[in-house]
């Protein structure tokens, strides 16, 4: 089972940790990664249960798992650290989102929040110095207030309907606020506006490929919770606070990204975006599929973008490092490129059919509302990521051959010398060859979370 | 033998862009396969209704198909799009990837003419910009950025909105799926019909492109490469008045007949506007780029009349003005190429040194006066026709153009080519004497028998026609 | 009517001549393309003869356009324009062969006589009014071309600019003419239109409104006020162009246009009454111009401008046939005219200020006969072409009403006294310039000749009563519209002497007045606005053009500020977007409070709902 195996060998490799090279702790922290994934494939579509069924494997948990743990297997191939502990934090996260992902109880799912949040408090102060240490402290306290909050919610939901059980349905006050506290608690997790405060922040500080990892896993298994936990029945419950969210997240979300000027922290407000149009499908009873393929195009999208981005630099990526890098890495380039056109949701590629797909459902709730707002905004989007794009084909560097544009040459001596580890390589080239290839046949992808 | 010819440029762009090396051959033969695959698909073609229809699940539980079909309208701008694709190749000294990119592009507007399904056709009209932007961003000129956001956001602010279009016309109608027949069958009423097709309307002014929202077409010209490539890409890529044509009007007849005089009026704002801004034009990628505003403003008028004659014009001038205005863009080039820069009054009298060239130009110059025997002709005529059915005042306001337009083309092909020769320039080498000769033929043709092509767009002429209750 | 493939080859014939012309001709030497050229349009005008012999012919290919045939016809009245168009034409093509001698674009200058020949063609043989408008414009094209022949001047590219401008305005007339007409019977063919108007009881309001606009497309190509302007401008071209295009047949197009759809004008007599002013008025106006130029070609122009205003008097009071005659003797004498014009020229190297002439009786004896006859017959000497078509369009204009007769009258004194002014200071009195004139080769004398011939003799066709009249009847049996009335013979022939008498007087005076150095101070003065065309030009500058171009530079600004304020909204958007950002300002506590905020929201959207 995917929790044993999960948490076997993190605790396996916990201790031989002290006895191997870090270098094969990596290696095996991989290889359970990849035989998650694998046994993730083989049962597909089998639904499982354990413990009195605190724990559920469903198609739900089994499509945000297989989400979560991409996310996580592609931080351990970008990551290059020589301690043991790295890819091992890895795997803890893995963990805990596995079973965030995979429980319909409020109280094990906020096991499983702490169990994936924790690593990623030390994951990012990983690079030791100023900036780390803020984004790590400051995402420490501010999670350690919203799981108060999901405590507390918890707490107000149990005393409502006297259940853990997400989705239970209720009336009254106390309930409401409790549901409300849950959703909020989660909407921290995912980043959506008013809980978002500390994204910027903390992507931004993070070593990149931290960052990478919090854009993307954690947000697979906080949907995954949110799916469960805004059941339909309650809808007249946190509708309207949910399309507050959506409103509010599209919109700070996006404006909030135009004034950036550093790679990452632009990301970060992009991923506070993508939040609110992910959750537009949410509204849906059939929206779970649209979620967890959109979070996988997502992951596809923003993870290429932090996966080339942290081959510049773990650290700020101000925008002038982007310049011409088309011209002097065209593999980092072309990612990049096709990353941030997936991310502004441009067919044929595959962020189109995600954000299709969240809208269609939105449509199909009756949100024509939300889904003008959101297309308005994703409009507004698209000048960033445009932005990005006119960097990276800006600009020759000198001995180029094309047009002089001496006005604004590049300063080559200060740029970062790139150079791209095989791992970290291949994982950019399989993400672009998906990001195009499912964007040409996005049924493919799909089928996989409306199956079972 | 429609999705080899759909798709073969999409892959012989993908191998260009892997290696460039292969270059100018490469291009040559996808674009030339495309062109006979078209033109054999036109010989074939039965001569009504859509025909090789083929359609598949593309995302199945959304109800979107990857569902193609042709007919006289979609037919006719494909011949279209693929001759000029492959006479830009062949004219085009440039670099590997820059064909590859047009390639792709063309892979994108065909499939924008031949997709039936709705979300497929947004994906093709979408898709387009990214090898269209790319263009522009790598062989742009100075200020190619500012002209990329602005071209960018105007498709994009247009096209998103769109999207809520798309998905409120299934699901308000309660269509089980987006393809053409089934929206066809599931008509869409009520309150919201007017609001939904202003959604498509604002994507497809953008891209006609109307006054107000033309506004991006003369950075995006006068920014691109200076061999006329992308431009001609780019004016390719003015599909609007097909896609008013093909889905917005027959989708929502009820939304059109509520927003038809505001668009009448547009349309015949932006042929005059644009034709007298043209007069003012310093270069000739502005000049051309109003040129073209002010044409696609005239065929506008002719679509929006709701006639069969003005439809089919419309048509047809779309098609034709593709094929000369990218002609012009590509000669501008040549031009520009000889002199050095593209500004109007860097030379004159080159017509005594280069004969043959000042002849290709006059024909394309006189195609696009809207000359009777010329490609330009037959489908502005037609438009006049229907229009003044529909507006006889709009009509003449709009038509005002046709006076504007022999004044500021003539105006700019006299300084180029008449008066004080002020330099020599090397006339038509063999390469670009059998481009010319194309494009001369392909003007005379469209002009002197546009029966070939007028009986193909007639059938869904006459269809669009009852849907919009018209019933003569 | 028989159908002929017959009729489309006589448009190929010259139209393969431009082809082939254009595509060949600088492998050709000389005369080379100038005998090619004048042989296609001989045939042209063999196969127009021998089709008028069989009694006419059609030829159509349906649904060219949609609903819309392209349709040929040759009948009595497109046949005699075949005869003029391409007999005429043929005449100064062999001429041309002689003028163009070593110009370096010969084989250029004969594509370009072929295309037009071919152009005005489709224009006459048209039996639908959108082929027929292929050969309006392509005529108009064909002009552009020759008047700007010589484009290194910039005068001359700027002249067939103009010429082409103005131009389209008629032409936006001609094709809302077309749109309305369709509008109202859904048919475009010229003969089925014919039927169904004949046919019909009750006639569309909109008639009218056609007609209005199909006369703006004549006014256009017939340099009729108000858009005369381009005409003289048009003598930029070689001689024998504004002999063969600005004389002999384009800008008799609008004629045709008008006796071709005379089934449309009998029906509208306020737009005839119309046609008849504005003829007159032009004609008044050709006139007086025609005093104060010292281009001996302009002089010809604004003449050509009067001869027309003539025709358009005549068609507006409704003698379709009379101007269509007038046509004819003009196209002979005013060729004439123009072709010895050239010959002058041609003889002083390029010179073409009438001051610098004189004395021409003496060096070119055989031009000086032909410009005597044109002269005369322009003038409208009695028993000469002119002095025939000249008092047929009188008399029928009196008929129609005093004072239209009167304003024709004076016309016919002014048409009389300055050719003799242009006669006078050409060949008579003491050669004032440098050069040493020689007589043309016979290449150029022959066509003149043969011109001059018909300058004399042509107005025999159309005689008064009781002699027989040859044109009258052949026309009407095309157009099927007699003349409205016919005077008694009496009236007739009182008319006549009195034109006879005016014209004789003005030839007399003309040629007596003209040989004096002298004149009075208002002649001096009126010479002078004369010369100026009576400030049209100016006025157009400044009342039409310069706004209009002023207003284009303006519009381009216009459109910038445009496309800067889409960009100040998005600038707008993205201020928004910092200040947001703002917002976040790394502060752990207002982070905390911020949160907590919101979770107090949340409870109290609890609490609240």
């Amino acid at each position: 089972m995917m929790l044993y195996l999960l948490g076997g060998m993190a605790t396996v490799l916990t201790l031989l940790g002290f006895l191997v090279p870090a270098r094969v702790s990596r290696m095996l922290s991989l290889a359970t990664l990849v035989a998650g994934i694998a046994y993730l494939a083989r049962t597909w579509g089998e639904p499982a249960s354990l413990f009195g069924g605190l724990y559920r494997v469903d198609s739900l948990a089994q499509g945000f798992t297989l989400v979560a743990l991409l996310g996580v297997l592609w931080f351990l191939l970008a990551a290059r650290s020589d301690k043991f502990e790295f890819p091992l934090f890895g795997l803890y996260a893995a963990l805990g989102m596995h079973v965030m992902a995979s429980s319909n109880n409020l109280v094990v799912m906020l096991l499983g929040l702490e169990v994936f949040s924790l690593p990623l408090y030390l994951l990012a102060t990983w690079r030791r110095d100023e900036a780390g240490f803020e984004a790590g402290l400051k995402y420490f306290l501010l999670g350690a207030l919203s799981s108060a909050v999901f405590i507390y919610g918890i707490a107000l939901h149990f005393g409502a309907t006297g259940s853990f059980e997400a989705g239970t349905q209720g009336q009254g006050i106390l309930f409401a606020s409790g549901l409300l506290l849950v959703m909020a608690a989660l909407a921290f997790k995912v980043a959506m506006v008013p809980f978002h405060w500390w994204a910027p922040d903390v992507y931004q500080g993070s070593p990149t490929s931290v960052s990478l990892l919090m854009a993307t896993a954690v947000k697979a298994a906080a949907f995954a919770a949110l799916l469960r936990v805004l059941a339909q029945e309650n809808m007249d419950v946190w509708g309207l606070a949910l399309m507050l969210l959506v409103a509010l997240t599209v919109l700070i979300g996006n404006l909030g990204a135009l004034a950036q000027n550093e790679a990452k922290r632009l990301l970060a407000y992009s991923s506070i975006a993508h939040a609110g149009y992910t959750a537009l499908a949410l509204f849906s009873p059939t929206g779970a599929p649209a979620v967890g393929f959109y979070l996988l195009t997502y992951l596809l999208g923003t993870g290429l973008a932090f996966a080339v981005l942290q081959q510049i630099s773990e650290r700020d990526v101000p925008y002038a490092a982007l310049r011409g890098l088309i011209y002097r890495k065209p593999l980092l380039g072309v990612a990049l490129g096709l990353a941030l056109f997936s991310l502004a949701g441009l067919p044929p590629l595959v962020g189109f059919w995600g954000k299709y797909l969240v809208f269609l459902e939105a449509a199909k709730a009756g949100q024509y509302g939300l889904v003008v707002l959101a297309l308005l905004t994703s409009a507004v989007a698209a000048y960033y990521y445009l932005k990005l794009f006119s960097l990276v084909v800006m600009q020759k560097p000198a001995g180029a051959p094309g047009q002089d544009l001496a006005a604004t040459s590049l300063d080559e001596a200060r740029l970062p010398r790139l150079s791209t580890s095989s791992s970290a390589r291949f994982a950019i080239v399989v993400a672009t060859i998906l990001l195009v290839i499912l964007g040409l046949v996005p049924g493919w992808a799909f089928r996989v979370f409306i199956a079972g | 033998m429609i999705h080899l010819a759909l798709f073969l440029p999409l892959v012989a762009g993908v191998v260009l862009m892997l290696a460039p090396g292969l270059g100018r051959a490469l291009a040559l033969v996808a674009s030339g396969a495309t062109f006979v695959l078209s033109l054999a698909l036109l010989v074939r073609y039965p001569g009504e209704g859509l025909a090789y229809n083929f359609q598949t699940p593309l995302l199945e539980p959304a109800g979107v198909y990857y569902a193609v079909g042709l007919d006289g309208a979609s037919l006719f701008l494909w011949l279209a799009v693929s001759l000029v694709v492959l006479l830009a190749v062949w004219l085009c000294r440039v670099p590997g990837r820059f064909l590859a990119l047009a390639l792709m592009m063309e892979t994108g507007l065909l499939g924008i003419f031949a997709a039936t399904d709705l979300v497929l056709f947004y994906v093709f009209f979408e898709a387009t910009l990214i090898p269209s932007l790319v263009m522009l961003g790598l062989f742009g000129g100075k200020e190619r950025m500012k002209a990329l956001y602005t071209f960018a956001l105007f498709t994009l602010a247009g096209s998103l909105p769109m999207l809520a279009s798309v998905l409120a016309v299934r699901y308000l109608g309660g269509s089980p799926s987006f393809l053409l027949s089934d929206l066809l069958a599931h008509p869409l009423e009520g309150s919201a019909v007017g609001l939904v097709f202003l959604g498509f309307a604002l994507a497809f002014t953008v891209k006609t492109p109307l006054f107000p929202l033309h506004a991006w077409l003369p950075s995006f010209h006068a920014e691109n490469h200076s061999s006329g490539l992308a431009d001609a890409m780019g004016t390719l890529y003015k599909v609007g008045v097909f896609a008013f044509f093909r889905w917005a009007m027959p989708l929502l007849p009820q939304g059109f007949a509520e927003l038809q005089g505001l668009l009448l009026l547009l349309a015949a704002f932006t042929a005059l506007y644009g034709a007298w801004v043209a007069f003012a034009a310093k270069d000739w990628k502005r000049l051309l780029a109003y040129g073209g505003v002010s044409h696609m403003g005239l065929a506008a008028l002719g679509l929006f009349s709701g006639t069969q004659e003005g439809m089919v014009g419309a048509l047809f001038l779309l098609a034709a003005s593709m094929v000369y205005t990218s002609g012009l863009f590509l000669f501008a080039g040549m031009v520009g190429e000889r002199t050095g820069g593209l500004e109007l009054n860097r030379v004159g009298g080159l017509a005594k040194s280069a004969p043959a060239l000042s002849v290709l130009g006059l024909f394309l110059v006189m195609a696009m006066v809207g000359l009777p025997g010329l490609s330009g002709f037959p489908g502005e005529f037609l438009a006049l026709l229907g229009a003044y059915k529909a507006s006889p005042w709009l009509t003449l306001l709009g038509f005002s153009a046709v006076i504007a337009a022999a004044a500021y083309a003539l105006t700019a092909y006299q300084s180029v080519f008449h008066q004080h020769e002020t330099r020599a320039a090397r006339d038509l080498e063999a390469r670009e004497q059998v481009f010319a000769a194309s494009m001369v033929a392909s003007m005379l043709l469209l002009g002197l028998y546009p029966r070939l092509f007028t009986e193909l767009l007639e059938p869904a002429a006459k269809q669009l026609v009852l849907l919009l209750g018209g019933g003569s | 009517m028989p159908e002929s493939i017959l009729l489309p080859l006589t448009i190929t014939l010259p139209a393969l001549g431009f082809a082939l012309l254009g595509l060949f001709g600088k492998q050709l030497k000389e005369p080379l393309p100038g005998v090619i050229a004048s042989g296609l349009v001989l045939g042209s005008f063999l196969l127009g003869v021998l089709m008028l012999l069989q009694g006419g012919a059609r030829w159509q290919v349906e649904n060219w356009l949609p609903g819309i045939p392209f349709s040929l016809l040759l009948d009595n009245l497109s046949g005699l324009m075949v005869m003029i168009v391409a007999g005429v034409g043929f005449l100064i093509h062999v001429y041309a062969i002689g003028y163009m001698h070593k110009d370096a674009g010969y084989s250029r200058f004969f594509a370009y006589f072929n295309l037009f020949i071919a152009m005005m063609l489709t224009l006459v043989l048209a039996d639908s009014y959108p082929v027929m408008f292929i050969g309006w414009e392509g005529v108009g094209l064909a002009s552009y071309l020759l008047i700007g022949f010589w484009y290194h001047d910039r005068v001359n590219a700027d002249s067939a600019r103009k010429a082409f401008i103005v131009n389209r305005i008629g032409d936006l007339g001609f094709l809302l003419g077309m749109a309305v007409l369709w509008a109202v019977f859904g048919s475009l063919s010229v003969s089925g239109l014919k039927q169904q108007i004949e046919a019909s009881q009750a006639l569309s309001s909109l008639l009218p409104l056609a007609g209005l606009l199909l006369f703006l497309g004549a006014i256009g190509k017939s340099a009729q006020v108000p858009l005369m302007v381009w005409l003289p401008d048009a003598m930029a071209g070689p001689t024998p162009v504004s002999a063969l295009i600005h004389a002999a047949t384009m800008v008799t197009a609008g004629v045709y246009l008008l006796a071709r759809s005379g089934f449309i004008y009998v029906n509208t007599p306020d737009v005839s009454l119309l046609i008849a002013l504005v003829g007159l008025a032009t004609a008044v106006y050709g006139a007086l111009s025609a005093f104060g130029q010292w281009d001996i070609k302009r002089i010809v122009a604004y003449s050509t401008v009067s001869q027309l205003g003539y025709m358009f008097l005549a068609a507006g009071v409704g003698a379709y046939g009379v101007a269509i005659f007038h046509v004819l003797t003009h196209a002979f004498f005013k060729a004439l005219l123009f072709l010895s014009s050239g010959s002058v020229i041609h003889a002083l190297g390029g010179e073409q200020d009438i001051r610098r002439m004189g004395g021409m009786k003496k060096h070119l004896p055989q031009t000086h006969i032909h410009g005597l006859v044109g002269a005369l017959a322009l003038g409208g000497l009695p028993l000469l072409s002119g002095f025939w078509s000249k008092d047929a369009i009188l008399t029928a204009s009196f008929e129609y009403g005093f004072p239209l007769y009167l304003g024709a009258l004076a016309v016919a004194l002014l048409t009389a006294l300055y050719s003799m002014r242009w006669y006078v200071s050409v060949f008579l009195g003491q050669y004032r310039g440098q050069a040493h004139p020689h007589e043309s080769p016979p290449v150029m004398l022959w066509p003149n000749h043969l011109l001059a011939l018909g300058a004399l003799l042509i107005g025999f066709v159309g005689l008064p009563q009781p002699f027989p009249n040859l044109i009258q009847p052949f026309l009407a049996k095309a157009t099927g519209l007699e003349a409205p009335h016919q005077p008694n013979m009496g009236l007739e022939w009182t008319l006549i002497v009195v034109s006879a008498v005016v014209a004789a007087a003005g030839l007399y005076l003309g040629w007596q007045i003209f040989q004096r150095t002298t004149f009075p101070r208002w002649f001096i003065r009126f010479q002078h606005a004369s010369l100026r065309s009576f400030y049209a030009d100016e006025l157009y500058n400044s009342l039409l053009v310069n706004p209009l171009k002023s207003m284009a530079s303006l519009l381009f600004g216009a459109d910038g500020g445009l496309l800067a304020g889409y960009q100040g909204v998005a600038r707008m958007v993205g201020s928004l977007g910092a200040s947001l950002a703002r917002l976040e300002t790394g502060y752990l506590r207002l982070y905390v409070a911020g949160l907590l905020l919101a979770a107090a929201l949340m409870i109290l959207l609890g609490v609240f709902r």
